[in-house]
C-alpha cells in the first residue's frame, strides 16, 4: 500500500522539521519544551485546585462537574474541527505537495489519508497537550490514574478524531456543493451553522439554569441525574466522553465502557464516513479547488489604471498592501469571520447575563473567568493573526531588501494596526465583561484599563516569537500559526495572561465584598502601560532583525 | 501516446483553453510554443489532472486521464515550472520515495536510481538534504525523478528553467534519448532554439486557441528562422 509510504515520508519528515540551523534550533527546542512542560504543569494545577474547589468548597456536586467538564470538551471539539477546517483545506486541497502527490499514480483517497493525517498531527497537537495535561490534573485530585490513561485512550483521543473527521467531512461538502452555490455561500453557511449549534449547546446547557436544577435534588447531587439533560446532549461525542469520566469516577464499570463504546464509535464512524465520502468525492473537490483557484487568477479585475492618480507614501502603500493580502485571502478572512461572530455572540450573552450570586468569591471568580475569556480570546487572534505577519513577508523579502524601505517601517506597518484593532477589541470586552454583575458600573474602568493593555502585551508578545521563529518559507498563514514557535507564543502568552487574571481577581475581590462601596483599584495601571511598552520594543527588536535575516 | 480532443477549459466567462485537439505519438518531441497567458500551463495542468477540462479529453496510453487518473498516471511523468520538492529530505531519499509511488521493485529502483543520477550528475549531492541543493541542481534532481520510471509520456514546463549549459545538454540528450526509446515528450518552451534542437513537432497556442502546428521537418532552412518567423506573426 503506497498509504504506507505516504505516511512513514511524512513521519520522517516531521522528525526533521527545522533542521537547517543546529544552534538555533536547538535553541528553539530546549525552549519550546521548557515552555510546554511549564503550561502543561500550570494546566495540571490550575484543573486540580478547580476540580477541588468546585467538589469541595463549592460543593457542585460529581454530576454537575461532570456537565461542566461536557461543555468544555464540546467547546473544545467545536475548536479542533474548525482548525481542522481551516489546516485541512490548505494542506489537503491548496498545497504544493498535494499537487506534486496528484501528479503521481496514487489513489486520491490515500493522498487525503495522508495530509488528513499530516493536518490533524499539526493543527491538535496543543489541544492534544493541553487535554492530557487537564486530565492529569482531574486524576490528581480524584487519585485514579488508571481512569485517567483509560480515559485519554478511550474518550479523549477518539473524540479529538471525531472533531477532526467532523471538519474534514464538512469541507469535503462545502467544496462538494460549492459546484451549485458559491463558496462565500457555502461557506458563510457553515460559519453560520457552527456558530448557531455552538450558541445552541451553550444555551440548552446553560451552567446556571444547570446549577439551580441540580441543587434541587441536594445532598445527593453526585448521583446520575440523567433527568436533567436535553436529549439533544446525546447526540454530542464531547456529552459520552464526559460521561465516560462520570461513571468511571463513581465506579460504575459498565457505564464507563459504555460511554466509552459510544465515542469509540463515533469516532471509528466518521472516520469511515470521512474515508469513504474522500474516496467518492475527494478527486472532483480538490479540481473544485483548483479551478476556484484558477478562476480568480484570470478573473477580470477594475481597470488598473484607475488607482494611477494615488500618490500614497510608503507606509500607507505597505499598509494598503498588507490590508489587500488579508482580505483576499479566504482562509484568513473565513476564520477572522468565525471569531468576529463567536466575539458576537459573547458580547450578546455579557449585555443579557445575570449573575446573582451569594458567595464573594465565587462572583469574584466568576468575573475573574469573564475576563480571562476575554483575554483569551485576542489571544487566539493576536496568535492566529499577527504572529503569521513576519514569516508571510519572506515571499517579498527580496523587494522589501533591495527597495529603499526602512524595515522598521515594514515591521510598524504590521504590528501597529494589529495593535490599534485588538486594543478596540479589548476595550469593548472590558467594557461589557462587567455587565452581568450586581454594582458593575464600578468595575467598568479597571475592566476597560486591563482590556486596553491586552490589546497591546497579547500582539506584541505573540510578535516577539514570529520573529524569534520566523519560517520565511512557509507560505501559509494557517500553517504559520498552526507552527511549533506560534504553539510557543500562544502558551506564553496563556501565562501572562493567567498572571493577568491573578491580579484581575485580587483586585474585585475587596470591590465585591464591599458591595460596590469600595472602588477598584487603578493605581498599578502604569505597571500595565509598562509590561506592554516592554513588550512592544521586544516585539520591535525581534521582528527587525527577523526582517534583517540572511536568506 | 498523448491524445487532446476538443480540449476546453473555462472559469466562468474566460476561456483559457479553447477546443484544442492534437496527438503525441511515442518517439515525438512535441513542442508546444506561445506567449505568456496564452493557456500553455492551462493545458499541462489538464493532461496532468491537475485541473479537470470544462469540456474534451486527455487519453494517455488509451486511458481517460480524468476517467481513471491513477491508471494513466502510471505511464506519465510531469516536471511543472516551479516543481514540489521535499526540502528535509535527501536526494537519495526523495528518489526512493518517488520509485515507490510507481510501485518499482527494489532492484529495479536501486539500478535506475543510479543511472539517472549519474545521467544528470547527482550522484555526489544524493545524500545531502534537498535545502542545501542550487536551483540547477534541483532542476536536475526533478528531471532525474521524472526519468526514473521509464515513463510513456514526460509532460515537462518550461524544462531549462535554472539549468547551466552542461545541464542543458544533458537534457537535450536525454530528452532525444527517451525519444528514440519510444518515449512521448511534450514540453513548454519560450526559447525556439531549444525548439528547434529537441523538437520533433511544435504547436503554437495564442490567445488559448491552437493556431498552428508543424513538424520541424515541414519548415524551411534550419528550421529556427522560420518558426520565429511565424512565431512572431501568429502571436504579435
Amino acid at each position: 500500500m503506497m498509504i504506507r509510504e505516504l505516511v512513514k515520508t511524512k513521519l520522517r519528515l516531521l522528525y526533521l522539521e527545522g533542521g537547517e540551523r543546529m544552534s538555533r534550533h536547538l535553541a528553539r527546542s530546549i525552549f519550546s519544551v521548557v515552555t510546554f512542560a511549564i503550561f502543561a504543569y500550570l494546566t495540571y494545577t490550575v484543573i486540580e485546585f478547580a476540580t477541588r474547589y468546585l467538589v469541595v468548597q463549592a460543593r457542585i456536586g460529581l454530576f454537575l462537574y461532570h456537565r461542566l467538564l461536557a461543555l468544555a470538551l464540546f467547546v473544545f471539539f467545536a475548536i479542533i474541527s474548525i482548525a481542522n477546517i481551516l489546516v485541512a483545506f490548505v494542506t489537503v486541497f491548496r498545497n504544493t505537495e498535494a499537487e506534486f502527490l496528484h501528479t503521481l499514480p496514487i489513489r486520491p483517497v490515500e493522498i487525503f489519508t495522508s495530509k488528513f493525517l499530516d493536518s490533524f498531527l499539526y493543527s491538535s497537537a496543543l489541544m492534544i497537550i493541553l487535554i492530557l495535561a487537564a486530565i492529569a490534573g482531574y486524576a490528581g485530585y480524584f487519585g485514579n490514574p488508571l481512569v485517567a490513561g483509560l480515559g485519554v485512550i478511550f474518550s479523549i483521543l477518539p473524540l479529538i478524531l471525531s472533531a477532526a473527521c467532523v471538519g474534514a467531512i464538512v469541507l469535503l461538502l462545502v467544496l462538494k456543493i460549492s459546484h451549485r452555490i458559491s463558496i462565500r455561500t457555502a461557506v458563510l453557511g457553515v460559519t453560520l451553522l457552527y456558530a448557531g449549534s455552538t450558541y445552541s449547546y451553550v444555551m440548552l446547557n446553560n451552567p446556571f439554569k444547570l446549577f439551580n436544577d441540580v441543587m434541587k435534588y441536594y445532598p445527593h447531587i453526585d448521583r446520575y441525574l440523567g433527568v436533567l439533560d436535553p436529549k439533544l446532549d446525546y447526540l454530542a461525542p464531547s456529552f459520552w466522553s464526559a460521561n465516560f469520566f462520570y461513571f468511571a469516577t463513581t465506579g460504575n464499570v459498565v457505564g464507563a465502557a459504555a460511554s466509552a463504546l459510544i465515542v469509540c464509535a463515533v469516532a471509528a464512524s466518521l472516520f469511515f464516513v470521512m474515508i469513504k465520502l474522500a474516496d467518492k468525492y475527494y478527486e472532483e473537490a480538490f479540481w473544485t479547488a483548483r479551478h476556484k483557484l484558477f478562476e480568480r487568477k484570470v478573473k477580470y479585475l477594475e481597470d488598473p489604471f484607475a488607482q494611477e492618480g494615488q500618490k500614497l507614501g510608503k507606509q500607507v502603500s505597505l499598509l494598503k498592501r498588507d490590508f489587500l493580502l488579508f482580505i483576499r485571502e479566504p482562509s484568513q478572512t473565513f476564520h477572522f469571520g468565525v471569531l468576529m461572530i463567536l466575539i458576537g455572540i459573547f458580547l450578546l450573552n455579557l449585555f443579557e447575563m445575570r449573575i446573582y450570586l451569594p458567595d464573594t468569591f465565587i462572583v469574584s471568580s466568576a468575573f475573574t473567568l469573564i475576563y480571562a475569556f476575554n483575554s483569551f480570546l485576542v489571544v487566539s487572534l493576536a496568535v492566529r493573526f499577527v504572529y503569521p505577519m513576519l514569516s508571510l513577508e519572506g515571499e517579498t523579502m527580496w523587494l522589501m531588501r533591495s527597495s529603499p524601505v526602512r524595515l522598521r517601517n515594514v515591521f510598524y506597518a504590521k504590528l501597529v494596526p494589529s495593535i490599534i484593532f485588538l486594543t478596540v477589541v479589548g476595550a469593548i470586552l472590558g467594557f461589557a465583561a462587567p455587565y452581568p454583575f450586581r454594582n458593575f458600573h464600578g468595575l467598568i474602568p479597571n475592566s476597560v484599563a486591563y482590556g486596553l493593555a491586552g490589546g497591546i502585551i497579547f500582539p506584541s508578545l505573540v510578535t516577539i516569537f514570529g520573529g524569534a521563529f520566523v519560517d520565511f518559507k512557509e507560505k501559509n498563514a494557517v500553517r504559520i500559526s498552526s507552527s511549533h514557535g506560534a504553539t510557543v507564543s500562544l502558551l506564553v502568552s496563556i501565562g501572562v495572561m493567567v498572571i493577568l487574571s491573578s491580579v484581575v481577581f485580587n483586585q474585585t475581590i475587596g470591590y465585591f465584598s464591599s458591595k460596590g462601596t469600595i472602588p477598584v483599584d487603578l493605581s498599578g495601571a502604569w505597571i500595565l502601560g509598562l509590561v506592554g511598552l516592554a513588550c512592544f520594543y521586544l516585539a520591535r527588536f525581534f521582528g527587525v532583525r527577523a526582517l534583517k535575516t540572511d536568506m | 501516446m498523448l491524445e487532446l480532443t476538443s480540449l476546453t477549459k473555462k472559469f466562468g466567462s474566460f476561456t483559457a483553453v479553447d477546443d484544442i485537439s492534437m496527438k503525441v505519438e511515442p518517439g515525438d518531441i512535441y513542442g508546444f510554443l506561445g506567449p505568456n497567458g496564452a493557456g500553455k500551463t492551462t493545458t499541462i495542468k489538464m493532461i496532468a489532472t491537475l485541473l479537470k477540462p470544462t469540456s474534451g479529453r486527455v487519453v494517455i496510453n488509451g486511458i481517460d486521464a480524468h476517467v481513471a487518473p491513477e491508471k494513466a498516471k502510471r505511464f506519465l511523468s510531469y516536471v511543472p515550472d516551479q516543481p514540489f520538492l521535499y526540502e528535509k529530505l535527501s536526494g537519495m531519499e526523495f528518489l526512493l520515495f518517488v520509485s515507490k509511488m510507481y510501485r518499482m521493485n527494489g532492484e529495479e529502483t536501486t539500478g535506475s536510481i543510479r543511472e539517472v543520477s549519474e545521467i544528470f550528475e547527482v550522484t555526489p549531492w544524493l545524500s545531502r538534504r534537498i535545502e542545501d541543493y542550487s536551483q540547477g541542481m534541483r532542476q536536475r534532481l526533478v528531471l532525474a525523478a521524472a526519468m526514473l520510471h521509464a515513463p510513456k509520456l514526460i509532460v515537462i514546463d518550461e524544462p531549462m528553467v535554472g539549468l547551466d549549459p552542461k545541464g542543458a545538454e544533458t537534457f537535450k540528450e536525454q530528452v532525444r534519448l527517451a525519444a528514440g526509446n519510444g518515449t512521448a515528450i511534450f514540453m513548454t518552451t519560450h526559447q525556439l532554439s531549444l525548439a528547434r534542437d529537441v523538437c520533433t513537432r511544435v504547436g503554437i497556442i495564442k490567445s488559448s486557441k491552437l493556431v498552428y502546428e508543424s513538424s520541424m521537418e515541414q519548415l524551411s532552412g534550419d528550421g529556427v528562422e522560420e518558426l520565429e518567423r511565424k512565431y512572431l506573426e501568429l502571436t504579435s
